[in-house]
C-alpha cells in the first residue's frame, strides 16, 4: 500500500468529526426531553438529509439548482400516497384514482418508493438540463421547480390540490431522522471521494480540462443529479411523516431559501461544512424565531416583528456571500488538516516559491 | 524531399488531419491543412501569431468542428466528435493557459487523467503514483493544484495527460511562462516521451530553441496555410518560413545561416 497513513486519516477524521458533532446534538436533545427541542432537532436532521442531498449535486458540480426542493415535494406527496391507509385515503384524498386507493406500503418501503419516484423524475427531466451551463442551468432548474409546484397544487386527485393533505401517520421520530442523517453524511463523504465524485469536482474546477481527459461531463452530472434527487425525495418523505399534514406551498420559495442558505453558509464544497451549515442556521433561525415571538408579545418595538427571522437570515446569507463566498468551511473538510500538519510545513517552501516565479 | 519519408510507419497507427478548412464568420482561419503524427515522433507546429495553430489543435481535439476536411485516429474518422470521445480514442491535449483541477491535489489531478478515460480507481492510483515518481515530483503529491508555481502546473498538466495513456499528445505552448531553467528541464522530459510512453507529441511553441532541438519534424503555418514541412534543418533554411517570421528585410540580418544556405541552394 503506497497510500501514506496521513492521507487516509485525512479522509476519515472529517467523517468521524461530523458524525460525532451530530451524535452529541442528538443525545443532548434527547436528554432535554422537551417536545419543542425534539421537534426542532428532528426537523434539523431531516434538513441534514435534504441539504446534503442537494450538496451531492450542487457542491460537487458547481451548478446551482432550485429544482431539488421540488424533488423533496415529490418525495413527500408520493410517500403519503404510498403509506396512507385506505380508509384514511377516503377522507384525505376523496377523488383519488381507484388503482391507488388500496395501495399501502410500510413506512420504509413508502419512503424508498417515493425517493425512487423523485429520482426517476429527475433522470427524465435532468438529461436535457445537464447540457446547459451556469446561469441557464440555474434558471432552467427554477422553471422545473415552478412546474412541480403547479402540478402538486393542481392535481387534486393525487395531492388534494392547494389544500392541506392530512392524515399521515407520524413514523419519523428524532432518532429515525438522526440515523438516516448519519447514513446520508457517510454517503455524501463517500460520494465526494468516489471516482464519480472526483470527475464531477473536476468538471466543476475546469470543464474544458475535464473534457480533455475523457470525462463525459453531461453523463457525470446527470448521474449525480439523479442520486441527489433520490436523497432529497427521501428527505421529503421523512419530513412528511413527521409533520403529517402539509400543503404544496411547503415545497416552494421559503423552503428553497432556507435550504440554500444552509448550504451556502456552511460551504457547498465540503460535506462537513454543509452539515455544519444546517446546524448553525437551525440554531440561529430558531433563536431568532423565539425572539421574534417574544418581541411580538410585549410590543417593545413600534412595528410588527413578523418576518424578522427571514430578513435576518437573508442578511446573514448576504454577509457570508460578501465576506466568505465559499462558506464557513470552504475547501478543506473540517479536521482534515489535523492529520497533515507536518506535511503542510514540509511543503511550505514550494508555496513561497510561487510568489517568486509567478504567472508569466 | 518528401517530409513523410522521415518517419517510419506511414499508414495505420497515426493521427491524421486531411484538407482541414475552418471558417469563422467569413474569415478563413485554416485553408486545406493536412497533418499527420505517428506514435513515435515529435512534430512541431509553428507559425507567427494568428497563423491558425491553436485553431488546428482545437479541431484535432474536438473543441471545434471543421468547416471541411477530416480528422482520423488510427484510420477511424473522429471529425467533430465531442472532446471526451476524442480523448478516449487516444488523443489528449494541454492548454495554452494551464487548466488544472484547482481545488484538488496533484495526485488527484493525475489520477483523474486515468479515471477520465475509464480506468478503475486502483489502476488510476497506481498510474498516478508511477508518473509522479518518474517525474520526481513526489514532494508535490498532496499539494493543492492552485498552490503550485506556474512551471509546476505545466508539469502536472502533462502528467495528467500522460495518465490517460494517450497515443497522441498535443501540447499548446508548454514552455510559455517558464524560465530558462524550467524550459530546459521540460525539454529533457519531453524528448523521452515517445520512447517511454509510446506517445507521439504535437507541440506548438514560440521558443524556437526548444522546438528546433526537440522536434523530428516541423509543420509551418502562416495565415491558415501550410507553408513548409520538413526536418528542423530543412525548415530553418526555407526562405518562405524565414520571410513569414521575420519579413524580407530582417531575415538576412538575424538568420545569416538561413540566408547562406538558401543562396547556396
Amino acid at each position: 500500500m503506497k497510500v501514506p497513513s496521513g492521507l487516509s486519516a485525512r479522509k476519515v477524521i472529517p467523517v468521524a468529526l461530523t458524525l460525532g458533532i451530530f451524535l452529541i446534538v442528538a443525545i443532548v436533545a434527547s436528554l432535554f426531553g422537551s417536545s419543542l427541542v425534539d421537534r426542532i432537532t428532528t426537523v434539523m436532521f431531516v434538513n441534514v438529509i435534504m441539504v446534503l442531498g442537494l450538496q451531492i449535486f450542487m457542491g460537487n458540480s458547481g451548478l446551482l439548482s432550485f429544482a431539488h426542493v421540488g424533488f423533496m415535494g415529490i418525495g413527500a406527496y408520493a410517500s403519503a400516497l404510498f403509506s396512507l391507509p385506505p380508509e384514511q385515503k377516503l377522507m384525505s384524498l376523496p377523488d383519488l384514482y381507484t388503482p391507488f386507493q388500496d395501495l399501502q406500503l410500510g413506512f420504509l418501503p413508502a419512503v424508498f418508493a417515493a425517493a425512487l419516484l423523485a429520482a426517476v423524475f429527475a433522470a427524465v427531466v435532468g438529461f436535457p438540463l445537464m447540457r446547459l451551463a451556469d446561469t441557464a442551468a440555474a434558471i432552467a432548474s427554477f422553471a422545473l421547480l415552478v412546474i412541480v409546484h403547479v402540478v402538486l397544487s393542481q392535481w387534486t386527485a393525487m395531492t388534494n390540490g392547494p389544500r392541506t393533505l392530512f392524515g399521515l401517520l407520524k413514523y419519523t421520530d428524532m432518532w429515525t431522522a438522526a440515523i438516516w442523517a448519519f447514513i446520508v453524511i457517510v454517503v455524501a463523504f463517500v460520494f465526494k471521494e468516489s471516482s464519480l465524485g472526483m470527475k464531477l469536482r473536476a468538471s466543476r474546477d475546469n470543464v474544458h480540462a475535464a473534457n480533455a481527459v475523457g470525462i463525459d461531463v453531461v453523463r457525470t452530472r446527470w448521474i449525480a443529479f439523479v442520486i441527489s434527487a433520490f436523497i432529497c425525495g427521501m428527505a421529503g418523505a421523512m419530513w412528511a411523516h413527521f409533520i403529517t399534514s402539509f400543503q404544496p406551498g411547503a415545497f416552494y420559495m421559503s423552503m428553497t431559501f432556507i435550504v440554500l442558505t444552509m448550504l451556502i453558509v456552511g460551504g457547498p464544497q465540503t460535506v462537513s461544512g454543509t452539515a455544519l451549515g444546517v446546524l448553525i442556521i437551525t440554531v440561529v433561525s430558531e433563536g431568532l424565531r423565539q425572539m421574534e415571538n417574544a418581541l411580538g408579545m410585549n410590543d417593545s418595538f413600534p412595528f410588527d416583528t413578523v418576518g424578522m427571522t427571514e430578513i435576518l437570515l437573508a442578511i446573514v446569507l448576504i454577509l457570508v456571500l460578501a465576506f466568505r463566498p465559499g462558506g464557513l468551511v470552504e475547501r478543506t473538510e473540517l479536521g482534515a488538516n489535523w492529520a497533515r500538519g507536518r506535511q503542510r510545513r514540509r511543503n511550505s517552501p514550494d508555496r513561497t516559491e510561487d510568489a517568486l516565479v509567478g504567472k508569466g | 524531399m518528401d517530409p513523410r519519408s522521415v518517419t517510419s510507419a506511414d499508414t495505420g497507427e497515426r493521427l491524421t488531419a486531411t484538407d482541414v478548412v475552418m471558417d469563422f464568420a467569413g474569415l478563413r482561419a485554416l485553408d486545406t491543412v493536412s497533418l499527420s503524427l505517428g506514435k513515435d515522433e515529435i512534430v512541431g507546429l509553428i507559425g507567427p501569431n494568428g497563423s491558425g495553430k491553436t485553431t488546428l489543435v482545437n479541431i484535432l481535439s474536438g473543441a471545434l468542428e471543421p468547416t471541411a476536411g477530416t480528422v482520423s485516429i488510427r484510420g477511424d474518422a473522429v471529425t467533430g466528435a465531442r472532446p471526451h470521445r476524442i480523448a478516449r480514442s487516444g488523443l489528449v491535449r494541454t492548454f495554452q493557459t494551464v487548466r488544472l483541477f484547482g481545488t484538488m491535489s496533484v495526485v488527484e489531478n493525475v489520477q483523474l487523467g486515468a479515471l477520465g478515460v475509464g480506468r478503475r480507481r486502483r489502476e488510476a492510483t497506481r498510474v498516478a503514483d508511477d508518473l509522479i515518481a518518474a517525474f520526481e515530483v513526489e514532494h508535490l503529491r498532496d499539494v493543492t493544484a492552485d498552490a503550485l508555481s506556474y512551471g509546476q502546473k505545466r508539469i502536472v498538466e502533462i502528467l495528467r495527460a500522460l495518465a490517460t495513456g494517450c497515443d497522441y499528445l498535443l501540447l499548446d505552448e508548454p514552455a510559455a511562462g517558464l524560465n530558462e531553467e524550467e524550459s530546459e528541464e521540460l525539454l529533457g522530459r519531453l524528448t523521452s516521451l515517445p520512447a517511454t510512453f509510446g506517445c507521439g507529441l504535437l507541440i506548438i511553441d514560440h521558443d524556437m530553441n526548444l522546438i528546433m532541438r526537440l522536434c523530428h519534424r516541423l509543420h509551418v503555418l502562416n495565415q491558415g496555410r501550410t507553408i513548409a514541412e520538413g526536418t528542423p534543418a530543412q525548415v530553418r533554411t526555407d526562405p518562405t518560413v524565414v520571410e513569414a517570421y521575420l519579413g524580407k528585410q530582417a531575415s538576412a540580418a538575424v538568420l545569416p545561416e538561413a540566408t547562406e544556405s538558401t543562396e547556396s541552394a
